[in-house]
C-alpha cells in the first residue's frame, strides 16, 4: 500500500496474459474504472500463469497492455512527484517479474513526458509538490529509523541456525540497546559534560573529593563514589557558565532532559506497543481460527539456512500436526465435566499458590531493605545478595510447578526467561535514571556485553528449538509487560517529584519540592496562585483516573466496533468469493445486471463453460 | 561495495530501488550474494543467467522445502533458470518490507504445484509432504482428514479446493507469515 501519499491504497492492477494453449479461464479487468482517486479493489482476482518463453515480440505485447491498463487511471498518469510515488506502488505490487516492470516504467515514462508537453504544470505547484514529497519521505525515515544494520550478520546467522524464535529475543535486545544509547548519550552531553565541566574549572564552591577511593565502594557504590558525577547528590543548583555569556542553569536542565526522556520512552514504547497489538491480535481476530490452514501455510520459517534447523522444524512441524490431529480425536473422558472442572481446580490451586510465594518474597525484601539499608556499609549488601538468590531460585521453583501442571517448560534457550530477565534490567534503568543521570550509559554497556555473551551461549551450547515459537503474540506480551513497568515507575516517580521535599544535596536542595523548579524557577507560580490551583485540581488523581476510565470505555468500544467491521467485511469477501467463482465456472449465465461487480467489468456471457476470450477488448 | 557499484549504471539501480522493496545498498548486497553462486559466470555478465542446479546452492534456498517451487515461480523463464533480475524480486518478496499481499500472491504460486490457479487436494497433499520432511510420514487416513480439516477451514465456497481469494483470506489472518 502506498506509504508516501496519505495512506491511499492504490488499485490492484489484473493483468491478463497471451497464452497459445486452449482452455485456460479467462481474466478479469477489476481497475476499478476511471475515478480520479484511487480505490482499493477486491483483490485476490489473479491469473498468473506467464509464460515467457516466447518470441521477444510477445514480451513487448505483453508489456504494452499493461502500459494501457495502467493509462486508464488519470491519478496515475500526471506528471507530478505524488504520481510518481504512486506509479512505483502500482509496479512494485505488479505480479510480473523484474524485467517486465522495468519495461512498463520505460514505457509509462515515455508516455507521460508525451503527455505532460501539452500541459506543463507550473513551477509552483511543481515545488509544493516537491516539498511535500521531501516531508512524507523524512517523516517515513524517521519512523523507520534503520538501526537494522547493527549486529546485522550475527542476526542473519542465528536466524539461519536457529530460526526466528531465537532471533526475536536478539532483535528486542537491540532494540532496547539503541534506545538506551540514545538516552544515555542525551543525558549524558546535557547534564553530566556541564557537571564536569563545572568542577573541572574550579570555580568558587566546588568541594574537591575529601574521600579517598577504597576498593569495596565498587560493591556498595559508596564512599569515593558519593561525590562523583555518579550520584544526583553531587549535582549542583548553581548556573554555570559554560561558554562567556551563555548560562546554563543545572536545576532546569537535569529536571527537563530527565523528565523529557522519561516522557519520550513512554510514547515511543506506547506507540510500540498499539502497533504490536493490532498486528496480532485485532486484526486476526474476529471469527473462526484458521489453526489448520496457518500451521501447513504459515508454518515454515523461511529465515532457516542450515540443513540441522531445517530438519529439526520439519520435525517440529509434523509432531504439530499429529498433536493437532489427535486433539480432534478427543475421546469422552477429555470432554467431560468433571476433567474440566478438575483442571480449574488445580489452575486456580497453583495460581494461588504462586501469588501468596510472590507476596512473601515482596514483604521479605521489604523488611530486609528497612533493616540494613541505612546502618553503615557492607550490610546494604545483605539485601542485593538476597534479591539475587530469590532470582535464581524462584524460576525453578516455578517451573518444577508448570511441568506439573502438565505443561512444557521451554527447552534449550529459555527465550522467555531471558526476556524477562532485560526487562528486569530495564526496570532497574529507568527506576535510577532520575538519580543517576550516569546510569543509563552503565546499562547500556552492560547490554551490550550481555549480547555477545548470549550470543557466544546460544552458539556454543544451544541446540535449535523444537517447537514453534509464535513470535508476534509473544511479542506483543513483552511490549506490554515492559510498558506496564515504565508506566508504574514513571508514576513513582511523578509521586516523588510532587510530594518529596529533597535532599540538602543535589540539584534541588533549594526547592521544597522537585516540581517547584518548573512553576517557581520558570514559570513563577507561586503556591497560591489561582494558575496553580487548577492545575493541582485537574492533576489530582481521582480527576485523572476519571477522564482515563471513560477514555478506556470509548477505546473499548471503537475496538469492538473495528473488530465487527473486519468480521462484516470478511463476510461480505465470503459471499463475493463465492459470486465470483460460481461465475467463472459459468454457473451463472448471462450476468448482465452488475449489481455485485463493478460496471466496468467485462463479463462473458457463455453457457458452456470456460471461456478462452481475451478480454483485453475493451 | 565500490566494485559493485561500477557494475550497475546509475539508472538501473534507481529502476531496481524504484522496483523492489530495497533500498540501493541492498540491490548491491544482493548481487554479491548472487554472485557467490557462480562467480566466473556472474562477473562476464551482471544479469547472468544461472540454472536451477546453482540457484539451490544458495543456504536458505538450499534447506527450503519449497526452494524448487519458488526458483520456478521467479523464474523469468519458468523453467527454474534465474537471472539476477529474478533472484532481486525474489529477495524482494521475502524482505520485511514487502506487504503481506504481495508475498500472499507468490506463495499461492508456490504452493500450486499442478498450476491450475487452485490449490487442490492434492496440491495441498504435495505442501504437507514437503514440510514434515522425507523422514516423517503420515498415514492415507491422517493425510485425508488434516486436508479435510484444512479445506473445511478455508474453502469458502465448497468447491474442494482453494481459490487465491480464500487463500488470501486465511493469509491475511495469520500474524507470522513469511517474514
Amino acid at each position: 500500500m502506498s506509504r508516501y501519499v496519505n495512506e491511499e491504497p492504490i488499485p490492484m492492477f489484473e493483468i491478463n496474459h497471451p497464452e497459445p494453449g486452449p482452455s485456460r479461464h479467462s481474466h478479469y479487468d477489476h481497475a476499478s474504472g476511471d475515478s480520479p482517486r484511487p480505490t482499493m479493489v477486491v483483490s485476490g482476482h489473479r491469473k498468473f500463469n506467464t509464460i515467457y518463453a516466447g518470441p521477444q515480440d510477445n514480451f513487448d505485447n505483453h508489456a504494452d497492455k499493461i502500459v494501457a491498463k495502467m493509462e486508464q487511471h488519470r491519478a496515475l498518469m500526471e506528471d507530478t512527484p505524488i504520481s510518481e510515488q504512486l506509479r512505483k506502488e502500482a509496479l512494485r505490487e505488479l505480479p510480473q517479474c523484474l524485467t517486465m516492470k522495468r519495461c512498463v516504467k520505460k514505457k509509462l515514462s515515455k508516455s507521460i513526458s508525451r503527455k505532460s508537453q501539452r500541459n506543463p504544470i507550473g513551477f509552483w505547484k511543481r515545488l509544493k509538490y516537491r516539498l511535500s514529497i521531501k516531508v512524507a519521505k523524512t517523516r517515513h525515515n524517521f519512523k523507520h529509523f534503520n538501526y537494522f544494520e547493527l549486529w546485522h550478520g550475527t542476526l542473519k546467522d542465528i536466524e539461519g541456525h536457529f530460526g526466528s524464535g531465537y532471533a526475536s529475543y536478539f532483535k528486542f535486545l537491540r532494540w532496547l540497546f539503541v534506545m538506551n544509547l540514545l538516552v544515555s548519550l542525551m543525558a549524558f552531553s546535557l547534564i553530566t559534560v556541564p557537571q564536569i565541566i563545572y568542577d573541572s574549572s574550579g570555580t568558587n564552591g566546588t568541594v574537591r573529593n575529601t574521600r579517598h577511593f577504597q576498593l569495596q565502594n565498587i560493591f556498595i557504590g559508596d564512599g569515593f563514589f558519593k561525590e562523583t558525577v555518579l550520584y544526583y547528590g553531587h549535582y549542583t543548583h548553581n548556573t554555570i557558565a559554560l561558554v562567556p555569556y551563555l548560562s546554563f542553569y543545572m536545576p532546569a536542565a537535569y529536571f527537563s532532559v530527565t523528565v523529557i526522556l522519561y516522557l519520550l520512552s513512554f510514547f515511543i514504547l506506547g506507540v510500540s506497543v498499539a502497533q504490536s497489538y493490532r498486528r496480532s491480535f485485532i486484526e486476526t481476530e474476529g471469527g473462526l481460527q484458521n489453526i489448520y490452514a496457518n500451521k501447513v501455510f504459515c508454518g515454515w520459517d523461511y529465515a532457516i539456512a542450515t540443513e540441522e534447523a531445517a530438519e529439526l522444524k520439519s520435525s517440529a512441524i509434523y509432531h504439530e500436526l499429529k498433536e493437532l490431529l489427535s486433539e480432534s480425536y478427543e475421546t469422552e473422558w477429555d470432554r467431560s465435566c468433571f476433567y474440566k472442572f478438575w483442571t480449574c481446580t488445580i489452575q486456580a490451586v497453583v495460581n494461588i499458590l504462586i501469588l501468596v510465594v510472590l507476596v512473601g518474597v515482596a514483604w521479605a525484601c521489604w523488611s530486609l531493605l528497612e533493616q540494613f539499608s541505612f546502618k553503615g556499609d557492607g550490610s546494604v549488601l545483605v539485601t542485593t545478595v538476597a534479591v539475587n538468590i530469590i532470582m535464581m531460585v524462584f524460576p525453578i521453583i516455578f517451573n518444577y510447578i508448570s511441568k506439573c501442571r502438565g505443561k512444557h517448560p521451554e527447552s534449550e534457550f529459555d527465550i522467555s526467561k531471558h526476556t524477562l530477565q532485560i526487562i528486569y534490567n530495564q526496570a532497574l534503568f529507568w527506576v535510577g535514571f532520575l538519580y543517576s543521570p550516569i546510569l543509563p550509559a552503565l546499562v547500556t554497556v552492560k547490554m551490550f556485553i550481555i549480547w555477545y555473551i548470549r550470543e557466544g551461549c546460544v552458539r556454543n551450547f544451544c541446540k535449535p528449538p523444537r517447537r514453534t515459537w509464535r513470535a508476534a503474540q509473544t511479542q506483543t506480551f513483552f511490549m506490554m509487560l515492559i510498558f506496564v513497568t515504565l508506566v508504574l515507575i514513571v508514576a513513582g516517580h511523578g509521586y516523588t517529584l510532587k510530594s518529596i521535599s529533597p535532599s540538602d544535596c543535589g540539584t534541588f536542595r533549594n526547592y521544597e519540592r522537585m516540581y517547584q523548579m518548573v512553576t517557581r524557577g520558570v514559570a513563577n507560580l507561586e503556591d497560591d496562585h489561582l494558575v496553580w490551583k487548577i492545575v493541582i485540581y485537574i492533576t489530582k488523581p481521582g480527576a485523572i483516573a476519571l477522564i482515563m476510565i471513560e477514555q478506556a470505555f470509548a477505546q473499548k468500544e471503537k475496538v469492538k466496533m473495528l473488530r465487527d467491521m473486519l468480521v462484516w467485511m470478511s463476510k461480505d469477501k465470503k459471499f463475493l468469493n463465492q459470486m465470483y467463482t460460481k461465475v467463472t465456472r459459468g454457473d451463472v449465465i448471462g450476468v448482465r445486471d452488475n449489481r455485485f461487480m463493478d460496471p466496468s467489468h467485462i463479463l462473458p456471457y457463455e453457457v458452456h463453460g470456460y471461456s478462452t476470450e481475451d478480454v483485453d477488448s475493451n | 561495495m565500490g566494485q559493485g557499484k561500477s557494475q550497475f549504471s546509475e539508472e538501473e539501480l534507481q529502476d531496481y530501488q524504484d522496483l523492489t522493496y530495497f533500498t540501493k545498498k541492498e540491490v548491491l548486497h544482493a548481487h554479491q550474494k548472487f554472485k557467490v553462486l557462480a562467480p566466473e559466470k556472474v562477473g562476464h555478465n551482471k544479469n547472468a543467467k544461472l540454472p536451477m542446479s546453482k540457484m539451490l546452492n544458495y543456504p536458505e534456498l538450499n534447506v527450503n522445502p519449497f526452494g524448487d517451487r519458488i526458483c520456478k515461480v521467479f523464474s523469468s523463464s519458468r523453467d527454474g533458470d534465474c537471472t539476477f533480475e529474478d533472484f532481486l524480486d525474489m529477495m524482494s518478496v521475502f524482505s520485511e518490507t514487502a506487504p503481506k499481499s504481495v508475498k500472499a500472491e507468490h506463495a499461492f504460486r508456490i504452493f500450486d504445484f499442478d498450476g491450475d490457479d487452485m490449490l487442490g487436494a492434492s496440491d495441498l497433499k504435495q505442501v504437507i509432504e514437503r514440510l514434515i520432511g522425507k523422514d516423517n510420514h503420515l498415514d492415507e487416513a491422517e493425510m485425508e482428514h488434516l486436508i479435510q480439516n484444512i479445506l473445511e477451514e478455508a474453502d469458502l465456497d465448497d468447491d474442494g479446493a482453494l481459490s487465491f481469494a480464500e487463500f488470501e483470506h486465511i493469509i491475511d489472518r495469520s500474524s507470522d507469515f513469511m517474514k
